[in-house]
């Protein structure tokens, strides 16, 4: 992590948070149970909870216990989430009667959040590749309650263009850096080598997720790194490649903007727009998030 | 074998008869029919899927399986349901849910007509079950009935 040193500006913070334990999060499925009543649960558990100040349906939660051992989990009422997994699909905005793509969905937390804002009256298409990542995926939005959903398994960099959605969520596969609480072992950073070649398989999806956008779709990119590699850079490639632009993220969320400038190569100046999220930042792992808007 | 417009009207009317769900639930939902399984999905996705063709691996979630035999709910389907079902549901204390299973039968004779049932703990719709003759068996997937054992200990 010491490369990032330079773009962080709070280092003492960012590092001292990387070294604490991830606080127990989760998010509610009110396509199941509604916030009181899953209040109620959590009080019959025995858990202190506290909302998140940015997404109503975002709790942390105090307790010894384990938080997917709960029956209340094994029926779909909350789901374990991440609070920087929350932003991606808050900045995509999803709207009833919409044509949404998660094309790289599994394990399904942020299709089946989705589904919940939509209240299941979208039609949302979750992709992903790999036989255990679909039946995770299937599993979770079965669990969920999610009938708006259907999976398939394209490679992402081959997603028929005969199908056009208005809004395309791009969860890219990435270093995951950001889960450096999860896993320890990423705290010093992920290999170079690893990030380079990561990012020509993102630069590959985030043209195909464009192509399959229409025109004046929005597509949110994102990932769980802090790499410029695989963040910022992806994004100025695709500025040059397709027409896109970046938009404001209307989230009034702490985080950090994207960087302009990377051991000496500059982006374009709308990066800024973009979101880096810190450890420090929500008591969370790391992230990054794009919003663009698809034009022409 | 019946067309899939009656196959799927005679599921509606199997889960109002047997499981007492209200006729007008139908409206929020569609059932298709494919690969033997009748899915539930939102009236909105029912466009894309005519398109997709065989492509896709799940569509909404599983809500019957289409035996030889007939309608057989899933435990998906009605735990969905939830709260919905209002007959044919054994409620289960923790024992029996245990015994259950580990074991993939309990007996017990209950006021309940053969068939499949909804399987209840603590209020809640947990699965499905057959019932036949005193004798109650679980059907359960192998995976989900896995991670419900798991999680036994925690029950109370």
């Amino acid at each position: 992590m010491e490369r990032y040193r330079q773009i962080i500006s709070d280092w003492d913070k960012f590092s001292y948070y990387c070294s604490q334990p991830l606080p127990k999060t989760l998010r509610v499925n009110t396509l199941k149970v509604s916030l009181d009543m899953m209040e109620k649960y959590f009080k019959k558990l025995g858990w202190s909870f506290k909302r998140f100040d940015f997404c109503l349906w975002g709790y942390e939660v105090q307790t010894g216990d384990e938080i997917s051992r709960t029956l209340e989990h094994w029926l779909g009422y909350y789901y374990i989430q991440e609070a920087t997994s929350f932003i991606s699909v808050l900045a995509l905005q999803p709207q009833p009667g919409e044509k949404i793509l998660d094309l790289c969905a599994a394990p399904g937390g942020k299709t089946t959040f989705i589904a919940q804002i939509v209240n299941n009256k979208a039609s949302i298409w979750a992709n992903d590749i790999g036989f255990r990542r679909i039946r995770a995926l299937m599993a979770n939005i079965y669990r969920m309650g999610a009938v708006s959903v259907i999976v398939t398994g394209y490679n992402g960099l081959s997603f028929p263009q005969k199908f056009k959605f208005d809004k395309v969520l791009l969860d890219a596969p990435c270093s995951g850096e950001g889960n450096m609480r999860k896993d320890p072992r990423r705290v010093k950073g992920a290999e170079l080598g690893f990030i380079n070649n990561i990012s020509g398989l993102q630069k590959g999806l985030i043209q195909r997720a464009i192509d399959v956008l229409n025109p004046g779709g929005i597509l949110v990119y994102s990932t769980c790194t802090l790499a410029p590699e695989e963040n910022e850079m992806v994004i100025d490639y695709v500025l040059r490649k397709r027409k896109v632009k970046v938009e404001d993220i209307d989230l009034n969320i702490p985080h950090s903007q994207g960087i302009t400038e990377w051991n000496g190569e500059k982006f374009h100046p709308d990066l800024t727009k973009t979101m880096r999220i810190y450890p420090h930042h929500l008591n969370s792992g790391g992230g990054y998030i794009a919003r663009l808007k698809k034009f022409g | 074998m019946p067309d899939s417009k009656s196959l799927v009207e005679e599921i509606k009317k199997y889960f109002e008869k047997r499981f007492g769900l209200s006729r007008k639930i139908w409206g929020d939902y569609i059932i298709i029919l494919r690969n033997e399984i009748g899915w539930l999905i939102n009236p909105q996705l029912h466009d894309w899927i005519f398109n997709i063709g065989n492509k896709a691996y799940s569509l909404g979630i599983p809500f019957v399986r289409l035996l030889p035999k007939g309608i057989k709910p899933t435990s998906w389907g009605l735990i969905f349901m939830g709260r919905e079902i209002t007959r044919n549901i054994i409620e289960l204390g923790l024992e029996d849910l245990r015994g259950l299973l580990y074991r993939g039968r309990i007996k017990g004779s209950r006021d309940i007509e053969t068939g499949y049932v909804a399987l209840g703990y603590n209020g809640e719709i947990i699965g499905c079950g057959f019932y036949k003759d005193g004798v109650l068996e679980n059907q359960i997937p192998k995976a989900r009935r896995k991670s419900l054992l798991e999680i036994l200990p925690q029950l109370k």
